[in-house]
């Protein structure tokens, strides 16, 4: 049919008609979870080198004043002083006095404005990289990732994410990339549920489930197997081998000097874990840091919770760059937007998404480099300007991922980032 | 042309279908054909080649059990099904599950996540709206009618609020509810073409989309004082669009997917509302959108709410719909058999839309009992691919001749597109001259009033000056007459003068007045008159707005009816190529087989030439050998003969000399016997040495013959040892020869055995493209995944939880209300009693089909319909407590049950209770050893065996 918008394209046409010629032949569709088995060289590249992204997400809204970009001596700087920091220039909160150690390796973003100041929205923005609308639902950055990096013999899960409590299960982040990418939750960094036998049965006992079950399949598929019932029957041998590495999950299992190291707190806990996850091979792993959202007393709580994740935080960001992990490893320290310059009358700071900051590290970012820059009293982006739809591109680059690319599902083409948007090419090396 | 293809296809279709023969039977007798014919005929005309084989009963109850029941049957029902001698046991079967309330169940737990998609609780909870759906498909309410209370429901009635929840755990978000209602009401999600026409899908407009927004642009979530919510709705708003492409802006009435405009009536501004809007008051529009929305999709002249519904249903049975996914119906993803749905969608409105007799006819259809696989029988492709072979230069024509039929109402649904964006372009301009015709008016009324208002003013000043001059004037001549009476009162005179004075002052204003008043006067005519204008000019643009109304309500007419020819010239193009491509690969995969049929040949074929060859140089080998030895012995023969020659010429010469010595000893003897002739002595003595000399002669010439011989002889042999050496050069080359042919041979076949899995892996993969064909056309079923209600329930019914808990039930049940007497031979009591306890088991084991859902279901809001499979599938299932705790109690159960019987029985039973057979030689061998080696722990053997069984591909999949 006719092209009926002004462009008229050539490239309209051609992709038009090579869909419908790709539907009449028909009957090849590619089961969502089988995508592996039918995956092209170009990607296969990226099987090479596994790369990783961890993910810690600052609840609540953090200070960008408490942390990344202070304003010491100003009428919005509260009473936190900066502090110089491994890279000539570039100073941090006085509250992050590791961190500072460790700045060659990070990559600072000081001028997001997302313009978005309601908590649920502001995650998902962060999260997705899109803004939420109401008739359609985008993958997080998880399930993304875990689809774009998804490896033939994958035996872990490539969506992790540690909670702070609660019990695991599996998300609901995958939106049309399908539940297979939805994130495995470890409430409270425990192993996945259902991953050791059940009371009374014997591994002995296991295996003879699993051969007659084996057993059952061969003679039933030797009629018919299909790409589902070669799914289905690949992710009972997928399970037993997540049975078999569950210890991947337990972190007590980490030399107790490294336990000390990272702290014995939650935080500390998760970060340790998401280092021995991502060693494991994990794709995605998000762990995170609660409540930032400081309407009261900001100034004490932040010089709490900046006290507590300081050291966990740059004891990873140093082990993994020891460990030569860090050029494919991607950190990303996000938060839904960040806090008010104006301090209120209860000394808290509001919702605040017109000039902020978050912290990355890793894969092929610049090390040690501040991107974008905000006014003296920290009210306004004064030069490199971001949203979240940038920053999005930008994990995605940073980790080798074609943020311009689409995932086919079921059909239809789906853009892998929000196409009107492109990485941050700055801090890209 | 619709009729027109479809009769020349029949002469194609006919030779190859009985189904269809035995259609043409019926048609010819007079009989209306069932629709179960009509289907199979219908799927038999696309089909290559003959297809003849079913599922067996067990297969049949099994599958149309999970299908309309949700569960797998129970080895009760599946032993007295398959007992049962009766020919129309399948219609039986089918006939008791529709009149079931595991029916009414599993229908409700369909279209809940069909239309809702295990959305949160929000807004109306899942319980009332569940409560609606069951009730109306217990009560068989026409499927139309349940779409028609969905898509009209406001939440005010009480008796059918649940029915709301389909718009308010939306949030009455008009944008997600258009692109829904598109999804689930018309098969089409529109959501690309919210911005702009969609760019892949060429008959997806954003006119489309909007038409429908148009329906619901006006409609908002209302809480009213009681904290109750509805979904209300306003007399005003309007939907328009921007293309993000274009720019270009275009209003929007109300419009169907591939209907026609709806415009709103004309009603006077005070009579929009029987509910005016106030605080707190939830309006209620004289004309509401929505309900004509409802009215106008669901009253069976939509022929996209009608395929959409058909398409739905046929799913339901089948595992896919005709067209699919279910919501991209398009020209551009036609069904795969156009002409079936667009049977399917014009029965189901003679049928009134009725789920359970249309269920019934998809589900006793041939095409419904078609197998997973192809039977064993090797024959049956062979004779699809001569089928193809024979068939594909026709129907590749028919493809051409159908691709230009399409090609040309392509183009002039081209035209009639462009002419739609004109008349809508010239609707909207219409449109807006009427907002601003209202406008000019609403300024010419507010500019018009200030000078009315001075107007009338004025002219109220005017007549309260004449007033008062008129009442002066009165006085100061009825004080001239007083004062003609007494004219020397000067105070009296004083006083008319005073009179007269004012009069005349007043005379004065009341001119100025006159003048005011008429100037204004004509001030405010001619405001008067510019609102009269107004009035004219939005009367006049009101007229046009209705004529380009009006023209493009004609074009969307003749719009929709092109399209619908577009689509069903495009189900007949899609329909021939997937015939094409499908005769095209059945033709691949013949030439394959015959490549390696010939291949195999050749294989044969230089076997038995290796195996002559072998033969040849066996020969030619012991040939040589014998001639070699032969050689050896000559060649002995010859130098002992050369020795003996060469000795005996080595004794000639002393022969030679002892014959001279005596010669001469003779010759002087003699010589000297001759002087004395008389001395007999000695010529004695002489004749004896010639007699020696003789001798001597004698044995020379013996010698000489001697040697002569032997040399005769060594030439002989020489001879004789150039023959055998001549014959041993060619027996060499002989043999020669064929070690060489030998090696070709082998170099041949390593060729061909090396290339033989190569070969293997083409006919696997083109076994791969038919076997996808065999299934496209129907001619196998595909294997369907159990959806997580369904493998809840069959994991329930496998381990006896669900009827345990019925069981419950109804023992509780009879307690504590038994049936009396009576009651007990009343069908309708009976019935209620049997819905009551089937309603309660199954709410009491709703949750565990939660937690199945959670693990096996996709996330809320989004499409359900896709197989994922995750390891935490497989470990709920092999290691999760819910499940294991069924299957341990199962299995302590049946052990002490079957505690009695041999392992042969268990074994047997197990199969019955968890894939609706038994087992066949081997499975039983295998699973008496393993319960023979565990006799001590045979519950422990028996959970295993259920786990295992319960976590097979064969227990997961529908087939």
């Amino acid at each position: 049919m006719r092209c009926r918008y002004a462009c008229r394209s050539d490239q309209h046409q051609i992709a038009r008609r090579k869909f419908l010629g790709d539907m009449a032949a028909g009957g090849t569709a590619v089961v969502g979870g089988l995508a592996w088995l039918a995956r092209p060289a170009a990607a296969r590249q990226l099987e090479s080198q596994q790369k990783h992204v961890i993910v810690i997400n600052m609840h609540g809204g953090l200070s960008q004043l408490e942390s990344w970009d202070p304003k010491p001596k100003t009428d919005t700087g509260g009473p936190f002083r900066a502090i110089p920091t491994s890279v000539p220039g570039v100073h941090i909160s006085e509250l992050l006095p590791e961190t500072a150690k460790q700045m060659h390796h990070l990559t600072l973003v000081r001028g997001i404005n997302t313009k978005e100041n309601d908590h649920g929205k502001g995650a998902y923005m962060m999260l997705t990289g899109r803004r939420r609308t109401p008739a359609a639902d985008y993958p997080k950055l998880g399930a993304v990732v875990a689809k774009s990096l998804e490896t033939r013999d994958q035996s872990l899960p490539g969506h992790i994410v540690v909670t702070p409590g609660g019990s695991g299960g599996r998300g609901n982040d995958a939106a049309y990339l399908g539940p297979k990418y939805s994130s495995v939750v470890l409430g409270n960094g425990n192993p996945p549920p259902n991953t050791t036998l059940p009371k009374g049965v014997s591994s002995d006992r296991d295996a003879v489930r699993h051969r007659l079950r084996r057993h059952a399949n061969e003679r039933f598929l030797s009629q018919r197997r299909t790409a589902m019932t070669d799914v289905y029957t690949y992710n009972y041998e997928q399970a037993l081998q997540l049975m078999a590495k569950r210890e991947v999950f337990d972190v007590s299992r980490e030399p107790a000097k490294d336990q000390q190291r990272y702290g014995k707190h939650d935080f500390g806990r998760h970060c340790l874990l998401a280092r021995r996850l991502v060693e494991h091979g994990v794709s995605f792993v998000q762990v995170s840091h609660s409540n930032y959202d400081t309407h009261n007393e900001n100034f004490t709580f932040h010089f709490e919770q900046m006290g507590e994740f300081d050291r966990p935080f740059a004891q990873l960001v140093a082990d993994l760059a020891d460990r030569g992990m860090l050029e494919h490893t991607l950190i990303v320290v996000l938060s839904e937007f960040g806090r008010t310059p104006r301090i209120n009358n209860r000394y808290g700071r509001d919702h605040w998404s017109a000039a902020w900051s978050v912290c990355l590290a890793g894969g092929r970012l610049q090390r040690g480099a501040a991107y974008g820059k905000t006014n003296a009293n920290g009210t306004a982006v004064a030069d490199g300007q971001v949203d979240h739809a940038m920053l999005f591109h930008t994990y995605l680059e940073a980790i080798g991922v074609d943020a311009t690319g689409e995932f086919e599902v079921a059909g239809r083409s789906l853009p892998v980032a929000d196409p009107s948007s492109q990485p941050i090419d700055e801090i890209l090396a | 042309m619709h009729s027109m293809v479809r009769g020349k296809s029949h002469q194609l279709a006919g030779c190859w279908a009985l189904g269809c023969c035995l259609s043409f039977a019926l048609v010819a007798a007079g009989a209306e054909p069932r629709l179960r014919d009509r289907i199979d005929r219908e799927i038999a005309r696309w089909q290559i080649g003959p297809v003849e084989a079913t599922i067996t009963d067990a297969q049949f109850l099994r599958r149309v059990s999970i299908d309309l029941l949700g569960r797998i049957p129970t080895p009760e029902e599946t032993r007295e099904f398959l007992a049962s001698t009766d020919a129309t046991k399948r219609e039986q079967w089918v006939d008791r599950c529709l009149s079931s309330p595991e029916f009414v169940w599993r229908m409700t737990e369909l279209f809940d996540v069909m239309w809702m998609e295990r959305r949160p609780e929000q807004g109306i909870k899942t319980g009332p709206w569940r409560e609606f759906l069951s009730g109306a498909i217990r009560g068989n309410v026409p499927l139309n009618e349940i779409a028609r209370q969905i898509l009209s429901a406001d939440g005010a009635d009480d008796r059918q609020r649940g029915a709301a929840r389909f718009y308010l755990a939306r949030g009455g978000e008009s944008h997600l509810l258009t692109r829904d209602i598109g999804r689930f009401f018309f098969g089409r999600d529109l959501q690309c073409a919210q911005c702009h026409d969609h760019p892949l899908v060429g008959d997806y407009f954003q006119a489309d989309y909007y038409g429908i927004h148009a329906f619901l642009v006006r409609s908002f979530p209302f809480t009213d004082a009681k904290k109750k919510l509805f979904f209300a709705e306003r007399a005003e708003g309007q939907a328009s669009f921007q293309s993000v492409f274009t720019g270009e802006r275009r209003f929007m009435a109300p419009r169907l997917p591939g209907g026609t405009f709806v415009f709103d009536p004309d009603l006077p501004t005070d009579q929009r509302y029987k509910v005016a809007p106030a605080k707190n008051v939830r309006p209620i529009p004289t004309y509401s959108r929505r309900a004509e929305l409802a009215r106008r999709a669901t009253d069976g002249t939509n022929p996209a709410f009608n395929r959409n519904l058909a398409n739905r249903l046929w799913w339901i049975a089948m595992g896919r719909g005709l067209a699919d996914p279910l919501d991209m119906l398009s020209l551009e993803q036609p069904p795969t058999h156009s002409e079936l749905l667009d049977l399917l969608a014009d029965e189901l409105v003679k049928q009134k839309f009725n789920l359970r007799s249309f269920l019934k006819e998809i589900v006793l259809s041939q095409t419904y009992s078609r197998p997973i696989a192809e039977p064993a029988d090797e024959s049956l492709r062979s004779r699809w691919v001569s089928a193809a072979q024979t068939g594909i230069e026709s129907w590749r024509s028919e493809l051409a001749k159908a691709a230009a039929a399409l090609a040309s109402l392509q183009d002039q649904y081209d035209d009639v597109a462009d002419q739609w964006d004109q008349a809508a372009a010239k609707w909207t301009d219409a449109t807006d001259a009427v907002a601003a015709a209202s406008k000019a008016l609403a300024n010419a009324e507010k500019a018009a009033a200030k000078p009315v208002a001075a107007a009338e003013a004025a002219q109220k000043a005017q007549t309260e000056t004449q007033t008062k001059y008129d009442r002066l004037l009165a006085a100061a001549q009825a004080a001239s007459a007083a004062v003609k009476l007494e004219p020397s009162d000067s105070e009296l005179a004083q006083a008319a003068t005073l009179f007269r004075t004012r009069a005349d002052a007043a005379k004065q204003a009341l001119a100025q007045a006159s003048r005011t008043a008429a100037k204004l006067a004509s001030a405010a005519e001619s405001a008067r008159r510019a609102v009269a204008e107004a009035k004219g000019k939005i009367d006049q643009s009101r007229k046009a707005q209705q004529t380009t109304a009006a023209q493009l309500a004609e074009v969307d007419r003749r719009r929709a009816e092109l399209s619908e020819s577009l689509w069903q010239a495009a189900g007949l193009v899609a329909a021939w190529k997937s015939k094409v491509s499908a005769a095209e690969h059945w033709i691949d995969y013949g030439r394959l087989l015959s490549e390696q049929q010939q291949s195999r040949q050749r294989l044969a074929q230089f076997g038995q030439q290796r195996q002559s060859a072998e033969s040849a140089r066996a020969a030619a080998a012991a040939k040589q050998s014998e001639l070699m030895s032969r050689l050896d012995e000559l060649r002995s023969k010859l130098t002992a003969t050369e020795r003996r020659a060469a000795e005996l010429a080595s004794q000639r010469k002393p022969i030679a000399a002892k014959l001279e010595v005596f010669r001469r000893a003779a010759d002087a003897a003699t010589a000297a016997a001759k002087l004395d002739s008389k001395d007999a002595q000695l010529a004695q003595a002489a004749a004896t040495i010639a007699q020696r000399v003789a001798t001597v002669q004698s044995q020379a010439a013996r010698t000489a013959a001697e040697t002569d011989a032997a040399n005769n002889e060594v030439t002989q042999i020489r001879q004789s040892l150039a023959g055998i050496e001549k014959q041993l050069t060619g027996v060499q080359s002989q043999l020669k020869k064929s070690t060489e042919i030998i090696a070709r041979i082998d170099r041949e076949l390593a060729q061909l055995r090396k290339s033989a899995p190569a070969l293997q892996s083409r006919i696997d993969e083109a076994a791969k493209l038919v076997t996808a064909d065999l299934e496209q056309c129907y001619a196998i079923a595909r294997l369907r995944p159990l959806s997580p209600e369904q493998l809840a329930w069959s994991t329930m019914t496998a381990t006896g939880v669900l009827q345990r808990q019925k069981a419950a039930v109804a023992s509780k049940l009879e307690k504590e209300s038994p049936l009396p007497a009576d009651a007990q031979k009343d069908a309708a009591k009976l019935a209620e009693r049997h819905r009551a306890i089937e309603q309660t088991a199954r709410t009491q084991l709703q949750s565990h089909v939660r937690a199945f859902v959670s693990v096996f279901g996709a996330g809320p809001g989004q499409p359900q319909e896709e197989f994922f499979a995750t390891a935490d599938q497989a470990l709920f299932m092999t290691n999760g407590p819910l499940v294991q705790g069924w299957i341990g109690a199962a299995a302590n159960r049946l052990a002490k049950e079957w505690a009695d019987q041999p392992p042969e029985f268990q074994a047997d039973q197990a199969y019955w209770l968890v894939l609706s057979r038994p087992p066949n030689d081997t499975e039983r061998r295998e699973v008496v050893q393993m319960l023979n080696s565990r006799s001590k722990d045979r519950a422990a053997a028996i959970a295993d065996l259920l786990s295992a069984l319960l976590a097979s591909a064969e227990f997961r999949f529908n087939h």
